[in-house]
């Protein structure tokens, strides 16, 4: 029995090293990674981060309806790309990326939602009663992060909501660290000016109702 | 309400999924994390588990294909391991034939054509076999008749058909569109309901959005429709945009 199975364990291998004659040999660590470990490390990662995924998927601008399907979708590449992460950035910057090409396809997607901002002015979703409350307050941002280009906007997410550093996201965006700076001082300045002009409106509102 | 205001609202109560919708996209994750191949091509992943598959004649359509698209992200050679040792278990078990043998020898006292050394175990055998069918150009037309054929055995419809899928998408991957449709219609035909459907349809309308057919948009929609949480969706809405 004992011998069968080892013998077994031969003959695998031995069509494994077959069947991919041009591949890289396998480092050890990863062929021990079997279909368990490989999902109980999915699931490891879902875990721990999955909160961070969901939001920075809702400042990169996916709409909550899609923020399920969005979620599912970045998780799917990190069951595949799970092996090749090795820890040379932080996982938080390697989902980061993972988001941001997911956001960008799911926005295409939601090209409504675009049009639904574009008209932001007008229709303003939501001008509740307790117009400053925290969560109006963090939805009102994620709103004005939509009107800043795209470079703009993933640096402030980066820098002011996630607390990376110039060099992580200048490695993540293969940009200069300079350039994450000017970007950043550029969107900081660009939704000073958004939230001024968003309150100048709240109080036109509040003042019509009246 | 100034910016920095907005900055530490958003930072204290940031969009977060309930526990429910939490809950939900971790089944989803896990219910494609087995049943769908990856998006980008990955041939090694593919050739590996195809010859898993033919490991696996002797499975189920659904045992194999869980099987084999589990190994298909994963890529484990534990997995094909496993999966050996597993169709000791099976009463049914029946030792692989290539698929373009004309006289598929069957039982275990089939003669062995294995490269590596002879065992006297069937199971080994069997995946000597194995190497020895991968060796060859992986989808070479003249097995064309044999995968036909082959349909009418059950046991080996699943590698099988993930040979035809496997084609596609070589097909794809060279640029020979029509070809490529002309297999996935192939597909359609032979396995209506086969375990890689969403791979056929996902083919499909890569290949008809590469080639700029009429009919791309439509193909694009409907399969969206059909598998909204695809993990082809993304590779398809980059080829179709």
């Amino acid at each position: 029995m004992d011998s069968s199975v080892a013998r077994n364990g031969q003959g695998v291998e031995a069509l494994a090293a077959a069947v991919r004659p041009t591949a890289p040999p396998m480092s050890e660590p990863k062929r021990a990674l079997g279909q368990t470990a490989a999902k109980q490390a999915l699931e490891d990662v879902y875990r721990q981060h999955r909160r961070f995924v969901w939001r920075c998927l809702a400042r990169l601008g996916v709409a909550d309806p899609a923020l399920s399907d969005a979620t599912h979708d970045v998780f799917m590449v990190v069951a595949r790309r799970l092996p090749e992460f090795e820890a040379r950035a932080s996982i938080k910057t390697w989902l980061f990326a993972i988001c941001l090409r997911i956001a960008r396809s799911k926005r295409r997607d939601y090209a409504r939602e675009k049009n639904r901002r574009e008209q932001y002015g007008r229709t303003r979703v939501g001008a509740r009663e307790e117009p400053h409350g925290r969560a109006d307050a963090a939805r009102t941002l994620r709103d004005l992060l939509q009107q800043l280009g795209e470079d703009k906007r993933t640096v402030f997410i980066m820098a002011e909501l996630e607390d990376m550093t110039a060099p992580e996201i200048a490695s993540v965006l293969g940009i200069k660290p300079a350039t994450v700076y000017s970007r950043l001082r550029l969107a900081r300045a660009e939704l000073d000016r958004a939230v001024q002009r968003h309150n100048a409106r709240e109080c036109r509102e509040q003042g019509d109702t009246r | 309400m100034n910016l920095d205001d907005m900055i530490a609202a958003e930072r204290s109560t940031p969009a977060a999924a309930t526990q429910t919708q939490a809950g939900e996209v971790w089944r989803s994750i896990e219910h494609s994390f087995v049943s769908v191949a990856p998006a980008t091509g990955a041939p090694v992943a593919a050739a590996k588990a195809s010859t898993v598959g033919k490991l696996g004649g002797a499975l189920t359509s659904t045992a194999g294909k869980l099987l084999l698209a589990t190994t298909l992200v994963t890529g484990g050679v534990v997995g094909a391991n496993n999966l050996a040792s597993r169709g000791d278990d099976t009463p049914a078990a029946e030792p692989f034939s290539p698929a373009a043998s004309p006289a598929p020898p069957t039982g275990p006292s089939a003669p062995p054509q294995a490269t590596a050394t002879p065992e006297p175990v069937p199971q080994p055998r069997q995946v000597q076999q194995a190497v020895a069918a991968q060796q060859p150009e992986p989808p070479a037309p003249q097995a064309k008749p044999a995968r036909v054929r082959a349909d009418a055995n059950p046991r080996s419809s699943i590698k099988e058909e993930l040979a035809l899928i496997r084609e596609t998408q070589s097909a794809i991957r060279s640029g020979a569109h029509a070809r490529a449709l002309a297999l996935a219609r192939r597909h359609a035909k032979t396995y209506p309901d086969g375990a890689f459907v969403e791979d056929r349809d996902a083919l499909r309308t890569l290949a008809l959005c590469e080639s700029g057919n009429t009919k791309a948009a439509i193909s694009v929609s409907s399969f969206l429709e059909r598998w909204p949480k695809s993990m082809y969706r993304s590779r398809i809405e980059a080829a179709c945009e």
